[in-house]
């Protein structure tokens, strides 16, 4: 009796908690149009509905904006997410905006907010957005201040943007795929700690962007057909592991001052550039880059932070390592080492030699490294040769350094460097000393066919010797700019150039014994046009020159030494001036008197109006000319020699 | 009497007709007073990006056409722009950006529009020496400027036409710095 008594309590608790259940979680039936125990809207049913009510949608095309301000779960009856569209009814409010914690929607269409959202969670947590198809808005899924949401295998596409955070943290976005959104598939900005799994963008301008969120992580992710494929900027200590980024327009991965990062077996093939650092402390392990134009890069040719990241050869560029040293010393790398790119920074007496270099942003990179040697190398289609960043004492000697988008060698804030005997031809640039470059030696290095210059010095590259080089086929076979003073341009050899030499507010220059023949302008000295300084005190002695033109001097400048013994270009007993030949075989210094045979012309030659050379050399068999012609006072040879302290 | 004016009237009408063929003027010289501005535009160089050439060349361009220029410079916000954007209620807005990693701003203009409520009502240009055809289409950029010739012609195709005519460009023009220096 007691026990038949319990049996019947048992079932009739039983029957209590299914009642009460089944009244806490009460399915809400919406159908198009509406019918007997049916809503027409979603917005009716929601209105209607309790907290953790079930609102099943029936197949069919609504036009509402809904406001999902209670914890719902709002599916649709059909599976397949095509079958139940909801477009927003005024296409400046989101098709569903909801502001309840643990929503969870999943099965629908949402298009038509052209001008807004798809789903909008605005300060929510423990949502679930789940197996829906985006189209048509101006971003498809956007959180604002939302925490620990999830967003899985929704369809993104033909929007401005895909899945767009904002303020959110701890947010998992899986198995996603954007495709064919105007601008991102997925963005980041102020959002920590969220993670993105197995989401797929391809044919958006960016794939996965970040801005300002640290922590992220980006795991088995592919981006393809974007012209940038994961892209982060102001993003620290983030993880990239086993993401695929190929045939992305510009970038495959890049990180821009997202330092503390590490990237762990990511593939980034047939990119402009493969995988790119503009930070530090990041570690990379087993990346892969293959056939992009640009397959590992770091840093710009100014950058000045710290490079301190542990890159080990199991990162490969077209099959060979990467070697990233980092304080390393009395280290060689030669061909046995088969680098594809080598790094190296902070290091002391490193010799590389004999390496086949291309398709990375820089064949070799060194910075802050000093004694060192880099000797016999091929580096060609990069897009800059070898960088040398804040180095002394290190010698670049015999390097072929062709064919490189940009510039064969660049020398930063560099100190007694020599470079000597390379080749540098079909570059941009040969060799650029810049940022303060002082006291380097650059000899007998041979350069043709760069687009713009064969050798320019810049931002007060000073005390430099350019010597014995051979520079040809260029815009300027030297250019001098920005404040670069006291430098030695000697017996230089530059032919076939728009200019031989030319200058940009540059002073105290010694330029002598070069030959330059065949340019359309041999020397010009010019102002800076940005900050008016001129060219002027520069010392310009013993040159040949047959261009077409052979001079230009918008300065005070001075074309003359005093009358030394010594044997001069032209082959004469003395020193002094230029000799001043031309194409045609009448320039002046072919054509010039010289009575008392010291093959020194008798008179001056001018230079421009203002400027002379005094003691222009002459040819063996000068022609008969005019003795009046030209001819100046002692009183007339004033200006540039008293502004430069120079005479006759 | 009246046959005279009428022939007069004629010739007259005709007269116009020819003057309009010998000396076509744009549809901004028929319609404005002198010194009143073809349209406004709204010019700057992105964000982080102080590459300031092209950009210049193409406000020069705009205001020797009767365009009023407003111009802000090198390295200013997307939210800058469409901030004065709106406030001066422009019809255009340009931008340059001449690196890889400024190029993304560009995007964000179109975002900073849209969500400042006139990205319809503003035709957006874009330049650069990296920037492309394929990129401004790909963003969603009403204009790609190949250079300031191209910047104006395109700019009063859309006054006169409402439709974006291909690039345009003479021998010499080109956004990029070319041959100037470092």
């Amino acid at each position: 009796m007691k026990g038949k008594r319990i049996l019947i309590l048992t079932a009739v608790f039983t029957l209590l908690i299914l009642i009460s259940s089944s009244a806490s979680a009460s399915t809400l039936y919406v159908k198009e149009g509406g019918d007997t125990g049916e809503y027409g809207s979603l917005q009716e049913a929601i209105n209607a509905a309790n907290e953790g009510d079930v609102i099943l949608v029936g197949e069919g095309r609504y036009s509402e904006n809904v406001l999902v301000n209670k914890s719902l779960e709002i599916i649709s009856e059909n599976k397949c997410p095509n079958k139940t569209v909801i477009t927003a009814q005024d296409p400046e409010t989101p098709v569903f905006h909801v502001t309840s914690d643990f929503v969870k929607i999943s099965g629908f269409t949402f298009k038509g907010a052209n001008s807004t959202y798809g789903i909008y969670l605005e300060g929510v947590s423990g949502s679930k957005i789940s197996n829906n198809y985006f189209s048509e808005n101006w971003r498809s899924i956007m959180l604002r201040d939302s925490h620990e949401n999830t967003l899985e295998n929704n369809r993104l596409a033909n929007s401005d943007n895909g899945i767009w955070l904002e303020s959110s943290e701890q947010n998992i976005i899986k198995d996603n795929r954007a495709a064919s959104n105007r601008h991102y598939g997925f963005y980041l900005n102020s959002s920590q700690n969220n993670t993105l799994q197995n989401n797929c963008a391809s044919g958006e301008a960016v794939g996965i962007y970040m801005e300002n969120s640290s922590g992220c992580r980006i795991l088995n992710s592919k981006t393809s057909n974007n012209f940038y494929g994961i892209y982060l900027i102001d993003s620290g200590e983030s993880l990239l592991e086993n993401n695929t980024a190929n045939s992305n327009e510009m970038y495959g991965i890049y990180l821009g001052n997202s330092n503390e990062s590490v990237l762990r077996g990511n593939k980034a093939n047939s990119n402009q550039w493969g995988i790119y650092l503009n930070s530090s402390f990041n570690t990379l392990q087993n990346n892969t880059m293959s056939c992009n134009s640009r397959n590992f890069g770091a840093y710009t040719y100014h950058y000045r932070g710290e490079m301190n990241n542990t890159i080990d050869t199991s990162n490969m560029v077209d099959g060979k390592p990467i070697y990233y040293l980092v304080g390393v010393s009395n280290q060689t790398l030669d061909s046995d080492s088969n680098a594809g790119v080598v790094y190296c920074i902070n290091c002391e007496n490193i010799t590389l030699k004999d390496l086949y270099l291309e398709n990375s942003s820089f064949g070799i990179y060194l910075y802050n490294t000093q004694n060192s040697l880099i000797e016999g190398n091929n580096i060609s289609n990069n897009e800059h040769g070898i960088y040398l960043g804040n180095c002394s004492i290190t010698t670049l000697r015999g390097n072929a350094v062709n064919s490189n988008e940009g510039d064969a060698f660049i020398l930063s804030s560099c100190r007694n460097c020599l470079v000597e005997d390379n080749n540098a031809s079909n570059n941009m640039a040969g060799i650029w000393l810049c940022d303060a470059s002082r006291d380097n030696v650059l000899k007998e290095n041979t350069a043709t066919s760069n687009s713009w210059c064969c050798i320019d010095l810049g931002d007060t590259s000073c005390n430099n010797t350019l010597e014995g080089n051979i520079l040809s086929e260029a815009y300027e076979g030297i250019y001098l700019y920005g404040a670069s003073e006291e430098n030695t341009l000697k017996n230089n050899t530059i032919t076939a150039s728009s200019y031989g030499l030319f200058t940009e507010g540059c002073g105290n220059n010694t330029i002598s014994g070069n030959r330059m023949s065949g340019n359309d302008v041999g020397i010009s000295l010019n102002l800076d046009w940005t900050d008016g300084t001129n060219s002027d005190c520069n010392i310009i002695y013993n040159n040949y020159l047959n261009n077409s033109k052979n001079a230009e001097d918008y300065g005070t400048n001075t074309w003359n030494i005093s009358k030394t013994n010594g044997v001069n270009i032209a082959g004469g007993p003395y020193l002094g001036g230029n000799f001043w030949a031309s194409p045609g075989g009448d320039g002046f210094s072919e054509t010039a008197l010289d009575e008392d045979k010291d093959m020194i012309s008798d008179f001056p030659y001018n230079v421009t109006e203002t400027n002379y050379d005094y003691l222009p050399l002459v040819s063996e068999k000068p022609l008969e000319k005019n003795k009046n012609a030209g001819e100046k006072t002692a009183d007339e040879k004033t200006a540039s020699e008293k502004k430069c302290g120079k005479s006759r | 009497m009246y046959r005279k004016n009428w022939n007069l009237l004629g010739l007259l009408i005709l007269g116009m007709i020819v003057y309009q063929f010998v000396f076509p003027v744009s549809a901004g010289d028929s319609c404005r007073q002198e010194n009143e501005s073809v349209g406004t535009v709204i010019i700057a160089t992105v964000e982080g990006d102080s590459h300031t050439f092209g950009k210049d060349s193409i406000a020069t361009a705009f205001e020797k056409e009767g365009f009023e220029v407003i111009n802000l410079g090198d390295s200013i916000s997307a939210e800058s722009l469409a901030a004065t954007a709106k406030e001066k209620e422009a019809d255009f807005v340009f931008s340059s950006a001449s690196m890889s990693t400024t190029m993304l701003h560009q995007i964000q203009i179109e975002e900073q529009l849209k969500a400042a409520g006139i990205r319809d009502k503003v035709i957006t240009g874009v330049g650069g020496s990296l920037v492309t055809q394929a990129w401004a289409d790909k963003i969603g950029a009403d204009i790609y400027a190949a250079g300031p010739e191209d910047a104006v012609f395109k700019a009063k195709s859309t006054l006169l036409n409402g439709s974006i005519p291909g690039t345009h460009i003479s021998a010499n023009e080109s956004t990029s710095c070319g041959n100037c220096h470092r």
